[in-house]
């Protein structure tokens, strides 16, 4: 561990998409100690940062939206703009800073507060963030070093300048949430042998999402003819008027007995309890996550094709796993050691002095 | 209660309608051309009060004294309404509104046009029991009521049937030939149609899948989508554009945004489809039929009672898709099936969906209750 190294996380939303508690979580284990967290908008996650760290919600600044003034002012003016009392206030009693481990490029701008020396920044870039122009700014007055998921985002960092020592790739942007997260996976029964647990996940928007994975679950119900099966439908934290259309649906379908929504605020439990992951709709970060966790636990993934209206393939894709037996139930092999000797090693060498 | 009295006997009745809003929707359009029987054929003062506003406005203006609590004129006093002899809540949404006005001594209707989203999600909370102490609960089909006495706890016996209805007024003889001709489509070329605004419960996402299984078919004519309604605001416009690229023959599916003349875009039809996850009883159902158009729909609503009892298409059980194209495969396949359905549905419809017959059952609920 690092504990010399002196880091705050600062992330550019509190929605939940596991990048962003994947990094809180990861400068845990680098600090050994909870670490310092600026959100720049309130969100979902909110509750669930802060059980995990020390976590300063900054909403606006001068009745503007913090995320979007960041996003739109130059850098040098930004941090003599700073008047935000709170954030001052919160920055000077966590002096002197070394490193700022930011989620998304707007994030990284919260170097620019710092009091005294500007600390370095190591920014994880999301994976369907856009590199734009903001990267460029941002690295006018601060040294940044970015951590990308893609290829295509390093080319595109390169493209606007940014010299290929300052950009690394890295699977930190698509790693999974960390063990730490599944708090009662070890306890939890496994589905007996030759039960077909699916486990899926999207986002609430009922088109692209939800919708192809209820018809599948319901022609995958006619063509169990008899064998049994169970499936759940992950919706971390999402609320009553969220959950709506799917209560509706299982109701609707009869499918009361065969789909569980799960809000829960740990929905990678969920995956320890399944042995198949479907994916629905547009990959997101959140995908990203379950997809990588998936493959750490050699869990069969079938992805629903979202060019395809026709569910008639992808139902045989997944009628198949029906008689295939689950996969062994062995123990979840977290990678978290490996992001924490990333995060080390990229830490200690921005801020060689204290490492 | 004197001036009541005499109000009674010297007077035409005056009677509220409450409706959430004017927009293009089945509980609207049926309000719209209830008042105008109503003006037409009853001695009554008709007033309306809707919770917003909407493109019917001005047709209910045109008969009834009518307000928007949601866009009162700005600078002009509440006018004291005239005494009133009973209010009629036309949807349960309607009774958002109601509780805005002031309290009055008078029988009240509560005429339920949804199914369990609008009871369960869209309705504020209180409007179902706004509903539940109404002097007469009516139900627009036979799914509505199940719905009120199994989830909401009604008493079966206390909740009266009755069903929407279709204006009848005529179309052209030329208006297939003219809907088609607007459309680009041959005669000889098939039309699967639905309509509705673009959301969630009209499922226009299942619609899509449906073409797009009849287009990759590819056993006869060639297939057309056609849907009325909606609009670029609606909540779903971006993904029902998004979602027809990938259908098998995106140039074969055709969105008319919403309009005042629906019907005459439902004469380009050959099949008229319902893939809504739940509907009450549309009335767009209803005009199909009239128009002597089969069809399909899922078992999920009032539709499937229509279909039902006028043997006027085929019901699916919610939601196989790949009976419900196999259902519609078959209508398009076999044109004197098509006719027959369509005949039978059309003769229903005349016989006990139009406003002559529905509208004196609603005046006879009216009559009822003011003279008790």
């Amino acid at each position: 561990m690092n504990q010399s190294v002196r880091l705050v996380v600062s992330l550019d939303n509190g929605s939940w998409d596991g990048l962003s508690l994947t990094v809180v979580h990861t400068a845990r284990e680098v600090l050994g100690d909870t670490p310092p967290v600026v959100v720049w908008r309130r969100g979902r996650m909110d509750p669930h940062l802060r059980a995990v760290g020390d976590v300063l919600l900054v909403d606006d600044l001068n009745e503007r939206r913090l995320s979007r003034c960041v996003e739109t002012t130059p850098m040098a003016r930004l941090g003599a703009w700073n008047k935000n009392r709170l954030l001052r206030r919160w920055l000077r009693t966590r002096r002197p800073i070394d490193g700022v481990l930011a989620v998304g490029i707007p994030a990284a701008r919260l170097a620019a507060f710092v009091p005294g020396p500007r600390p370095a920044v190591l920014c994880v870039v999301r994976p369907d963030e856009a590199v734009d122009h903001r990267a460029v700014t941002i690295t006018c007055s601060l040294h940044v070093t970015f951590i990308v998921g893609t290829p295509e985002q390093r080319t595109a960092l390169r493209e606007l300048g940014i010299p290929d020592d300052d950009v690394v790739l890295d699977p930190l942007a698509v790693v999974p949430v960390p063990a730490a997260l599944r708090s009662e996976a070890g306890t939890r029964p496994r589905p007996p042998a030759q039960t077909l647990e699916v486990v899926a996940a999207g986002t609430q928007d009922w088109w692209s999402d939800p919708d192809p994975f209820f018809l599948l679950i319901w022609l995958l119900q006619q063509a169990a003819a008899g064998r049994h099966f169970h499936a759940t439908w992950l919706a971390p934290l999402a609320d009553a008027d969220d959950l709506w259309p799917f209560e509706h649906e299982r109701r609707n379908c009869g499918l009361e007995h065969v789909i569980t929504v799960d809000s829960s605020p740990t929905p990678i439990d969920a995956l320890d309890r399944g042995n198949l992951l479907l994916v629905t709709g547009q990959p997101q970060a959140f995908h990203h996550t379950l997809v990588n966790e998936a493959r750490h636990q050699d869990m069969p993934i079938v992805k629903v094709d979202d060019d395809r209206l026709d569910l008639a393939s992808q139902l045989e894709q997944l009628s198949a796993w029906l008689d295939v037996a689950p996969r062994p139930a062995s123990p979840v092999s977290a990678p978290i050691s490996h992001l924490v000797q990333v995060v080390t090693h990229r830490l200690g060498r921005i801020a060689p002095g204290r490492s | 209660m004197t001036r009541r009295l005499s109000r009674r006997n010297s007077q035409p009745a005056r009677l509220r309608f409450c409706g959430p809003d004017a927009e293009r929707t089945g509980p609207s359009r049926y309000l719209l051309h209830l008042l105008r029987w109503l003006r037409a054929n009853r001695d009554v003062e008709l007033e309306v009060v809707l919770g917003s506003g909407g493109p019917l406005v001005e047709d209910m203006a045109a008969v009834a004294d009518l307000s928007v609590l949601a866009e009162p004129v700005p600078g002009t006093p509440r006018r004291r309404s005239p005494p009133i002899d009973l209010v009629y809540l036309n949807a349960v949404a309607a009774a958002r509104a109601f509780r805005q006005l002031p309290r009055s001594r008078v029988p009240v209707i509560g005429h339920v046009h949804e199914l369990s989203a609008g009871l369960e999600h869209w309705a504020g909370p209180g409007d179902l029991d706004v509903i539940r102490s109404s002097s007469r609960v009516l139900a627009v089909s036979r799914a509505v009521i199940d719905e009120l006495v199994q989830r909401h706890g009604f008493d079966r016996a206390a909740v009266g049937l009755l069903p929407g209805f279709v204006s009848g007024e005529p179309l052209p003889p030329d208006a297939r030939a003219r809907a088609r001709r607007s459309l680009a489509i041959p005669d000889s070329e098939v039309v699967i149609g639905s309509s509705g605004t673009l959301d969630w419960r009209k499922a226009p996402d299942l619609f899509l899948r449906t073409i797009d299984s009849l287009q990759r078919a590819a056993t006869g004519p060639p297939v057309h989508g056609l849907w009325v309604g909606g609009g670029s605001t609606s909540p779903m416009s971006d993904s029902f554009r998004r979602h027809r690229a990938r259908t098998a023959h995106p140039d074969r599916v055709h969105l008319v945004e919403s309009t005042d003349q629906p019907l005459s875009w439902f004469a380009a039809m050959d099949v008229f489809v319902l893939t809504a996850r739940e509907d009450a009883l549309p009335l767009v159902c209803l005009e199909a039929a009239s128009l002597g158009i089969p069809i399909v729909c899922f078992d999920n609503g009032g539709a499937g009672d229509l279909v039902q009892a006028a043997r006027c298409g085929a019901t699916v059980s919610y939601p196989d898709i790949t009976r419900f194209v196999a259902e519609i495969q078959r209508l398009v396949d076999h044109v004197e099936l098509r006719r027959a359905c369509g005949d039978r549905g059309a003769r229903v419809v005349a016989e006990h969906f139009t406003i002559d017959v529905v509208g004196p059952q609603v005046w006879h609920e009216i009559n009822a209750l003011i003279r008790s």
